[in-house]
């Protein structure tokens, strides 16, 4: 079975330097990419609460060429702590 | 990490915009998850006082009517999650060990701390029973203390002496009516106070990685099913369970209660994932005071002088022990 995306986007946030939403998105298109919550919306959520419980943290800011904001994220140790723990089949 | 801001001024601008508007939408989640909570617990008072709860022994009308109330926020919350394409969401998360510790965790908060917080407010009133019940986060962190090796700060200390006095003043002026009960329903108050506690203890473990909109609607199925699976065959429930959803005004007030219900956790959850679980809580605490004002409102019932002194300091005590108000003041200044 599939792992929650939430904590497949945590898991991801491990294997980079850092990363912004649509990044994350196109990183687990394979996997959850025909499910209806695979929505950008839903993904800049993730990232902005795994963010404020702790487990994330900024890693910098752009506007794009249409002038979009796009924020970076980058994990933190609290956060490998909870992936090596939590994380199924780990 | 050196964060890099690439845009200049116009995106640390809307940077701080749409951080500021996520904390914000935080606290609109955290303030209603404690109105609605307050008004849910006169809605189920104004519901378990009708037949055919009104007329069946206390534990078993209280059992039928979480058993009813948990499973119908469950089946809301299910129809949410379905509507928005998490359906699978729920299966995948209840595969993991935090989605099995939010079962556990629920145990303690359904059929325990939720029967008992029906029968306090059935014996002694919602106004007695809700803020002699804000003292889960004071069991939490005793338990905490006990179990988790975790130091109680002095703050917690101070906030914890704050809230047993709060409950001292709620309590010790009983109401018109029948004293013999009311101590028990203070009791059973206390009772929900503990299993809550135990709930917000266990739920630390890994609850931080899932979607608090999956994690509350695991939490509420679970509570509604042990009730019906576990808790009713014991206490021979299922015929006043039978008779209280084939009664349309019964099941009608029932369903409302379990939407206002449902929201209240899910705003709450919410909140503690937008804006940190510290701030969350404290927006929900004030349940209490909310839950004196629905009380007036739909149920006209007076509320003394004292109970509300008393539930104002329950309340801040119960902040203190949950929140460092310098974290407050601090984030202001940032």
């Amino acid at each position: 079975m599939k792992a929650p995306v939430r904590f497949r986007v945590l898991e991801y946030m491990t294997t980079v330097e850092k990363a912004c939403p649509d990044e994350i998105m196109e990183a687990m298109r394979n996997e959850y990419g025909t499910e209806r919550h695979f929505t950008k919306k839903s993904f800049i959520d993730h990232a902005m609460c795994l963010k404020a419980n702790g487990l994330l943290e900024d890693a910098g800011a752009e506007l794009n060429d249409s002038g979009e904001l796009i924020l970076f994220y980058s994990i933190n140790e609290e956060g490998k702590k909870m992936v090596s723990k939590y994380m199924p089949n780990k | 990490m050196s964060q890099a801001v690439v845009g200049g001024q116009n995106a640390s601008r809307l940077k701080a915009d749409l951080e500021a508007k996520f904390e914000r939408k935080g606290t609109v989640h955290g303030a209603m998850s404690g109105m609605t909570y307050g008004l849910y617990s006169v809605i189920l008072g104004l519901a378990t006082a009708k037949a055919p709860f009104a007329t069946a022994p206390l534990i078993a009308a209280s059992l039928v009517a979480i058993a009813i109330n948990d499973s119908l926020a469950a089946l809301w919350l299910t129809g949410l999650n379905v509507m928005q394409g998490r359906g699978k969401e729920i299966i995948r998360n209840l595969c993991t060990f935090p989605g099995m510790m939010v079962c556990l965790a629920a145990l303690f908060g359904g059929p325990i701390a939720n029967v008992a917080y029906l029968l306090g407010i059935m014996y002694a009133g919602a106004t007695y029973a809700m803020p002699i019940s804000a003292l889960c986060p004071v069991v939490g962190a005793i338990l905490s203390r006990i179990f988790m090796k975790q130091k109680i700060s002095k703050r917690v200390g101070i906030g914890m002496t704050i809230c047993i006095i709060g409950t001292i003043i709620v309590s010790y002026v009983k109401p018109d009516g029948n004293p013999q009960n009311f101590y028990l329903g203070i009791a059973f108050s206390l009772l929900a106070a503990i299993g809550w506690g135990a709930e917000g203890m266990i739920s630390t473990f890994g609850m931080s990685m899932m979607d608090p909109k999956i994690a509350i609607t695991i939490r509420d199925a679970m509570s509604g099913l042990s009730i019906l699976i576990v808790g009713l065959p014991i206490i021979g429930g299922y015929k006043l369970f039978a008779s209280a959803i084939t009664q349309p005004e019964v099941i009608g007030i029932m369903a409302i209660g379990a939407l206002v219900c449902a929201t209240s956790f899910l705003t709450w959850y919410n909140a503690n994932s937008m804006c940190g679980v510290a701030k969350g809580m404290s927006l929900n605490i004030t349940y209490v005071l909310w839950g004196f004002v629905w009380s007036i409102i739909i149920l006209h019932e007076s509320v003394t002088g004292m109970v509300v002194v008393g539930g104002i300091i329950v309340t801040i005590g119960a902040i203190l022990v949950s929140v460092n108000p310098m974290d407050f003041i601090r984030k202001e200044e940032a």
